[in-house]
C-alpha cells in the first residue's frame, strides 16, 4: 500500500498505457477476451483514480482545507550533470522534471475521465467488430494521455500528454469511424496540431524567461525549468511586460481555442464528432474538449494574468458567438449526431464565458460545467450511437415516436437532455447558473474583489443562448421520441446489425448499465455539489484568482500599467501566498 | 613499445579501413560461407572500433599533425559507429553475394570518413575527409539496385557530388589565399593558423576574399546537408537507391556535413558577417519551406522522405545558427547550446530516418512483390505487418515530431536554442521568427507524414503480402524503433555526450574571443574537459 500512496498518479496514468500495450500483445483471435480485459483494465484505473481522490481527501482534511497540491511526485526527466559553472557569476541547471500532481481543479477532470472511458470501452463491445485488439489499445492510450494532462505540473510534461492525445484519437476516428472519416481524422488532426505548435514555441520561450529571471530558492542557481510553480512566478514578479504576455497569450490560445472550439475555430468539430465511433465522440465531447477549457485555466490565466484580462473581452465575445452561433447551428441539423456536436461549441462557450469572468462563481461554474458537458454530452453520444446501432441512421426526419416502442431509451433521453439543458434539481443548472452569475457580477467590487472585466452586457445574450439550447434539444425529444411512429424502412424495430446480431427493441442491459451511472452522477450533482465545491474552490481561489488579482486591479482601474512590476502593489505577497498555499509541493517532492 | 601517436589517436577509423580492405579481398572468395559470413565480419570491425572509441579525451594538447581529438571526434565516433552498426543491419539483404565484400567494404569506408571530418585540423584533409565519405556513397548507389534509375542516380549524384566537391576546394583555396596555411586551428597559438589568423586580425573576417572563401565551403557543406538551393538531387537520388542505402544516405553525408560546417563555424569563431548570417538565415528558411512543401507534393515514399530529410537539415541548420554560445555565460544543455542541439537531432535523424526506411524496405508490395516505392504501396500494410508498420509509424511520428518520440525532444533542443540564442546574437528578433517559422513547418509537415501513417493504417488491405526475408533487417527496424521511444524516456545518456561535444566549440571559442593575450592562448588549445572545468 505504501508504494500504491506514494506513485498513485503514475500508477493511473501509466497501468491504462501498460493495459494498452498488453493488450497488443495478446492473440487477436480471441476478441471477447480482449475486450473483456480492456474494460477490465479501465476500471482498474478507475479504481485507482477513486483511491487517490480518497488519499486525496485524506490529505487535505485539515484546517486549511483543499488547498495545495497532493499525492505530487517528481523525478528529474531531463537534466545534465555537466559542471555548468564556466565562471559565469552563478551555476545553473537544465531541469525538466516528470512532475505530477493533484489539485482540486484536476481532480473533477480526472474523475470525469476516469468515469467516461470504461463507459466508453463498455459501449463499443457490440458496436467495435472489425480490429478489435488495435482499438481498445488505442482508447487505453488515449486514456492514460488524456489522465497523463491533468496531473502534470510541469508545462512540457502538460505539452507531451496535450500532444500525445492526439495519436489515438486520430487513428480510432480514421478507422472505425463513419463515410467520411478520412477527411474528419486528418483535419481533427492538422488543425489541432497547427494550434499547438504555436503553444510549443511559447512554451520554450517561457522557459527561456523561467530561465533568466527565477533562481533556484536551495542554491541561487539559474534553472532552466518548466514547472509551473516557477512560471507562475514570472508575471507574479513581473518579469514579462504586457505586451510579451499578449504574444504568448495568443500563441497559448492559439493551441488551447482549437482544441475547446472556440468560435470561429471550431470548424473541425462538427465533422469529427460525427465521423468518430460513438466511444470517440463521448470521449471527445466528454474529455478532449477539456484539455483546451483546462489548459486556459491552468496556464493562460495565472500565468499570463496581465494579458489575460486584456483579452478577457475579446474571448468573451467569441464565447458568446460561439454560444448563439453554436445553438442556432444545432437547431437547424437533421443529423442527431450533429446536432449534439453544436451543442458542444454552444455549451464550450459558456464554459469560457465563465472562466474570462475572472469571478469566483464564474471559474468554479466553468469548472462545473466542464464536468457536466462531460457527464452530459458524453452520454447523448451514447444514446446516439444506440440508436444507430438498431437503425443505422442518425436522420431525424427517418425517426420518430420512438418513445413507444423504447421507452427506457426515451426515460434516458430526456432526462440527458434536461440535463443539458439546465433543469433545477440537475447538474447542468447549477452549472450555467455560476457561470451567468459570474458573467453578471463580474464587475461587481462586492467582498473586496477587483472588478472583472466582462458585465450585465455579455451576459444578456448569453442567456439567450439557454432559452436556444432549450429549444434545440427538445426540438431532437420531439422529433425523434414523439408523434406518430417513424423507423427507417427495412427495420421494423427489430434490426439486425451489419453482423448479424439482433439487437432488442429497447435498451439492453448492458446498455442501461451504461447510461446509469452517469445519470446518477447528473442527479448528484445536481442535489449536492456541496463536496466538489469543497474540492474546488480554494485551489481556483489560491491558484487562478489570487494570482490574477494584481493584474485586474491594475488594467481595470484605468491605470494601465507598463509594467505590472510599477503597479503591483506588493508582488511578494502574492508569491508567498501561493507557496504558503501549496506547502505540499515543497514539502511533497523529494 | 611504443605506438606512434598517430595510429593511436586514429585507431577505430584505421581499424574500419583495414577491415574494409580485408572485406574487399576476401569478397572475392568463391565459397559460399566465406561470402555469407562477410556481414558478420563488418560488425565485428565496426564493434572493435567502438571499443576502442571508448574513453574520454583526456589531458594534454590533443591536436598535432593536422589531427585534433576532442569530445566532437568522440561523439561523431560512437554515434557513426552504433548507427553504422544499424545500417549494416539493415542493408544485410542488399547485396548479391558476390558483390557483398564491395558493398560493405564502401560502407566501412564511408563510415570512417565521417570521424575522419571531425578529426581533420587541416583543409586538405578535411577535403579528402568529405570525399571519402561521399564517394563510396555513389558507388553503393549503383550496387544496390541493378534499374535503370539506379544508374541515373548514381551518375546524378557523382556529377553533382564532384561540382560541389570542386566548390568546395575553391573556397578552401581561397582561404589558403588569405592565411597562407592549410592548418584551421593548429595545436598552439604559436602555429600559423587560419583561426589564430582571425583573432590575431579581424579585420580578415569580413574581408572580401575570406567572404568569397567561406561562401564556397558553405555551398559545398550545403551540397553534403542537402540545403536548399543545393537540394535537388535529393529525391531522385533516394529514390533510385534501394530504400537501405536511402536510409543511410540520410545520415553519412548529413552527418558529415554538420560536422564539417561545425569546424568551419569554428575557424571563424561562430561571428558571422551580417552578409553571411542573412544567407544561412534565409538559407534555414528556404531549406525548410522547400522541403516541406516539396514533400507535401510527393506521392511516392521514398521521394517524400528524401525531401523530407531537405526539411530536416533545414532545423538542423537553425540550431548550428544559433551557434554555440559563449561558454562563460552558457550552459551546453542542447537546449542552450545550438551546436549540441543539431548534434543531438542528427543522431535521433539518424535513427528515425534510417527506421522508417528500414520499414519501407522490410514491406512489399502485394502487387509488384518488390519494396514498397509509391505510398500506394502501404495501403493498409498494418493488417498485414502489424509489427513493421507500428515501427514505421514510431518512426514516421518521431520525424513528425510528436512526443513521445525522440523526434520531439530533437524539435525542443533546435527550437529551444535558437530562443536562447536571440539574446547573444546580434539578430534576435530574427532567431525568434526563425523558431515561428520552424514550428510551423512542422505542422506542415504533419501532413505528408500523417499520409504515411493514413495509408498504412486507414486503407483496406490491398491483398495478401510478404515482407521482405530477413532477420538482420528486422532488427535493424526494431532497434530504430525502440531506440527513437527510449531516447525520449532516457534523453540525458546521449544530450550529456552531445553537450560535451558542443561544450568543445562554445569553450574554445570563448577562449579565442576572451583571451587575447599570448599567455591565455597557449591553453586555448588545450583539452575542452580542462577548459570545461570551473574557473574560480
Amino acid at each position: 500500500m505504501g508504494f500504491l500512496a506514494q506513485h498513485i498518479l503514475s500508477v493511473i496514468i501509466f497501468f491504462p498505457i501498460a493495459a494498452a500495450i498488453g493488450l497488443l500483445l495478446m492473440p487477436a483471435s480471441d476478441p471477447r477476451a480482449i475486450r473483456r480485459n480492456a474494460f477490465l483494465a479501465s476500471l482498474a484505473t478507475l479504481v485507482f483514480a477513486i483511491v487517490a481522490t480518497v488519499y486525496y481527501v485524506d490529505q487535505q482534511r485539515g484546517p486549511q482545507g483543499f488547498h495545495g497540491l497532493a499525492l505530487a511526485e517528481r523525478c528529474q526527466w531531463i537534466s545534465d550533470p555537466l559542471p555548468y559553472n564556466l565562471g559565469g557569476d552563478r551555476p545553473a541547471k537544465l531541469q525538466v522534471q516528470y512532475y505530477v500532481a493533484l489539485d482540486g481543479i484536476s481532480l473533477p477532470l480526472l474523475l470525469l475521465t476516469a468515469l467516461l472511458t470504461p463507459l466508453a470501452i463498455w459501449s463499443s463491445f457490440e458496436s467495435i467488430r472489425e480490429r478489435v485488439r488495435e482499438y481498445y489499445a488505442l482508447l487505453l492510450l488515449l486514456h492514460g494521455a488524456m489522465l497523463g494532462v491533468f496531473c502534470a505540473r510541469d508545462l512540457l510534461l502538460f505539452y507531451v500528454f496535450f500532444e500525445f492525445t492526439l495519436i489515438p484519437l486520430y487513428l480510432i476516428i480514421g478507422i472505425w469511424g463513419g463515410s467520411q472519416r478520412r477527411r474528419a481524422a486528418d483535419m481533427f488532426f492538422l488543425y489541432t496540431l497547427a494550434g499547438s505548435v504555436l503553444t510549443f514555441a511559447a512554451v520554450l520561450y517561457l522557459g527561456w524567461q523561467a530561465f533568466a529571471n527565477v533562481r533556484d530558492p536551495a542554491d541561487g542557481a539559474r534553472v532552466l525549468t518548466f514547472e509551473l510553480e516557477r512560471l507562475y512566478q514570472l508575471a507574479a514578479e513581473g518579469h514579462l511586460t504586457p505586451s510579451v504576455q499578449s504574444i504568448l497569450f495568443l500563441a497559448l490560445f492559439a493551441g488551447f481555442a482549437i482544441k475547446v472550439p472556440l468560435f470561429p475555430f471550431h470548424t473541425w468539430l462538427p465533422l469529427a464528432h460525427t465521423e468518430a465511433p460513438t466511444a470517440g465522440s463521448a470521449i471527445l465531447a466528454g474529455v478532449l474538449l477539456k484539455l483546451g477549457t483546462y489548459g486556459f485555466l491552468r496556464l493562460s490565466l495565472p500565468m499570463l494574468p496581465v494579458a489575460s484580462v486584456t483579452f478577457a473581452p475579446w474571448i468573451a465575445v467569441l464565447a458568446i458567438i460561439g454560444i448563439l452561433y453554436g445553438a442556432l447551428a444545432a437547431w437547424v441539423q437533421t443529423d442527431i449526431k450533429k446536432l449534439v456536436a453544436y451543442s458542444s461549441v454552444s455549451h464550450l462557450g459558456f464554459c469560457l464565458l465563465g472562466m474570462f469572468s475572472l469571478k469566483m462563481s464564474g471559474l468554479t461554474g466553468s469548472l462545473l460545467y466542464m464536468v457536466n458537458h462531460g457527464l452530459s454530452t458524453g452520454a447523448l453520444f451514447l444514446l446516439v450511437g444506440m440508436i444507430y446501432d438498431r437503425y443505422h441512421t442518425r436522420e431525424m426526419a427517418e425517426l420518430g415516436g420512438l418513445a413507444r416502442r423504447m421507452p427506457v431509451f426515451a426515460f434516458f433521453l430526456i432526462f440527458f437532455t434536461l440535463s443539458s439543458i439546465g433543469l433545477p434539481g440537475l447538474n447542468g443548472f447549477i452549472g450555467e447558473f455560476l457561470v451567468l452569475l459570474g458573467a453578471f457580477t463580474s464587475h461587481s467590487t462586492a467582498g473586496g474583489t477587483p472588478p472583472g472585466p466582462l458585465g450585465v452586457w455579455y451576459a444578456v445574450p448569453a442567456a439567450l443562448g439557454i432559452v436556444l439550447g432549450a429549444i434545440y434539444m427538445l426540438h431532437l425529444c420531439r422529433a425523434v421520441l414523439f408523434g406518430p411512429l417513424r423507423e427507417p424502412r427495412g427495420s421494423q424495430g427489430h434490426a439486425a446489425d451489419a453482423h448479424g446480431t439482433t439487437l432488442p427493441a429497447d435498451l439492453t442491459l448492458r446498455e442501461t448499465a451504461l447510461l446509469a451511472p452517469l445519470a446518477a452522477c447528473c442527479l448528484w450533482l445536481g442535489v449536492a455539489p456541496k463536496p466538489l465545491f469543497n474540492v474546488m474552490q480554494p485551489p481556483v481561489q489560491s491558484q487562478v484568482l489570487a494570482r490574477m488579482r494584481p493584474a485586474m486591479t491594475a488594467t481595470l482601474a484605468g491605470n494601465r500599467p507598463a509594467s505590472p512590476r510599477v503597479t503591483d502593489a506588493d508582488p511578494k505577497s502574492i508569491r508567498t501566498r501561493a507557496v504558503q498555499a501549496n506547502p505540499s509541493a515543497r514539502t511533497e517532492g523529494r | 613499445m611504443s605506438v606512434h601517436p598517430m595510429i593511436s589517436m586514429l585507431a577505430p577509423e584505421l581499424v574500419l579501413i583495414v577491415a574494409a580492405s580485408l572485406l574487399l579481398i576476401v569478397g572475392h572468395s568463391r565459397r559460399a560461407f566465406v561470402l555469407d559470413s562477410l556481414p558478420a565480419l563488418t560488425l565485428i570491425a565496426l564493434g572493435v572500433a567502438l571499443w576502442l572509441a571508448i574513453g574520454r579525451p583526456g589531458g594534454g594538447i590533443r591536436s598535432t599533425h593536422s589531427l585534433q581529438i576532442d569530445a566532437l571526434v568522440y561523439y561523431a565516433r560512437w554515434i557513426t559507429l552504433c548507427v553504422g552498426v544499424l545500417i549494416v543491419l539493415v542493408n544485410r539483404h542488399v547485396p548479391a553475394a558476390r558483390e557483398r565484400g564491395e558493398y560493405f567494404a564502401l560502407m566501412l569506408f564511408s563510415l570512417a570518413g565521417i570521424s575522419l571530418v571531425a578529426v581533420a585540423d587541416d583543409m586538405i584533409l578535411l577535403f579528402l575527409a568529405l570525399e571519402l565519405v561521399s564517394v563510396p556513397t555513389y558507388v553503393l548507389i549503383g550496387l544496390s539496385r541493378t534499374d535503370v534509375r539506379a544508374q541515373e542516380a548514381t551518375g546524378k549524384y557523382f556529377f553533382l557530388g564532384a561540382f560541389a566537391a570542386a566548390f568546395m576546394l575553391y573556397g578552401f583555396s581561397f582561404l589558403y589565399g588569405i592565411g597562407g596555411t592549410t592548418t584551421l586551428f593548429g595545436s598552439s597559438a604559436a602555429e600559423r593558423s587560419l583561426a589564430q589568423l582571425l583573432v590575431d586580425q579581424p579585420a580578415l573576417r569580413s574581408d572580401p576574399l575570406t567572404m568569397v572563401g567561406l561562401m564556397l565551403v558553405l555551398a559545398g557543406i550545403a551540397f553534403k546537408l542537402a540545403a536548399v538551393p543545393l537540394h535537388y538531387y535529393v529525391a531522385d537520388v533516394y529514390h533510385g537507391a534501394a530504400s537501405p542505402v536511402a536510409g543511410m544516405l540520410g545520415f553519412v553525408p548529413k552527418f558529415a556535413g554538420i560536422l564539417a560546417l561545425v569546424r568551419v563555424a569554428s575557424v571563424i569563431d561562430w561571428q558571422w558577417t551580417p552578409a553571411t548570417f542573412w544567407l544561412l538565415w534565409a538559407m534555414a528558411v528556404a531549406t525548410m519551406f522547400v522541403g516541406n512543401t516539396l514533400a507535401l507534393m510527393q506521392t511516392n515514399a521514398k521521394r517524400m522522405l528524401a525531401y523530407s530529410s531537405v526539411a530536416h537539415s533545414g532545423y538542423m541548420l537553425v540550431a548550428l545558427l544559433a551557434g554555440p554560445g559563449l561558454a562563460s555565460t552558457a550552459i551546453d544543455a542542447p537546449t542552450r547550446n545550438g551546436v549540441t542541439a543539431a548534434l543531438f537531432y542528427m543522431a535521433i535523424y539518424g535513427l528515425m530516418n534510417l527506421g522508417a526506411f528500414a520499414a519501407l524496405a522490410y514491406i512489399r508490395s502485394p502487387e509488384s512483390d518488390e519494396p514498397v516505392d509509391d505510398l500506394e504501396d502501404l495501403a493498409g500494410a498494418s493488417q498485414r505487418h502489424p509489427a513493421a508498420c507500428l515501427a514505421l509509424a514510431v518512426c514516421v511520428l518521431s520525424l513528425m515530431g510528436i512526443p513521445p518520440m525522440a523526434g520531439f525532444l530533437g524539435k525542443l533542443y533546435v527550437f529551444s536554442a535558437a530562443i536562447a540564442a536571440a539574446d547573444s546574437t546580434p539578430h534576435p528578433a530574427a532567431m525568434i521568427w526563425l523558431v515561428v517559422i520552424g514550428v510551423g513547418n512542422s505542422a506542415i509537415a504533419a501532413a505528408y507524414y500523417l499520409r504515411i501513417i493514413a495509408t498504412c493504417y486507414l486503407r483496406p488491405a490491398l491483398g495478401p503480402g510478404v515482407a521482405t526475408r530477413c532477420d538482420a533487417l528486422r532488427a535493424g527496424l526494431a532497434i530504430c524503433a525502440i531506440g527513437v521511444v527510449g531516447f525520449f524516456a532516457f534523453p540525458n545518456v546521449l544530450s550529456r555526450e552531445a553537450g560535451r561535444a558542443g561544450q568543445v566549440c562554445a569553450a574554445a571559442r570563448s577562449e579565442r574571443t576572451i583571451g587575447q593575450t599570448a599567455a591565455r592562448r597557449t591553453t586555448a588549445r588545450e583539452s575542452p574537459a580542462a577548459s570545461a572545468l570551473p574557473r574560480e
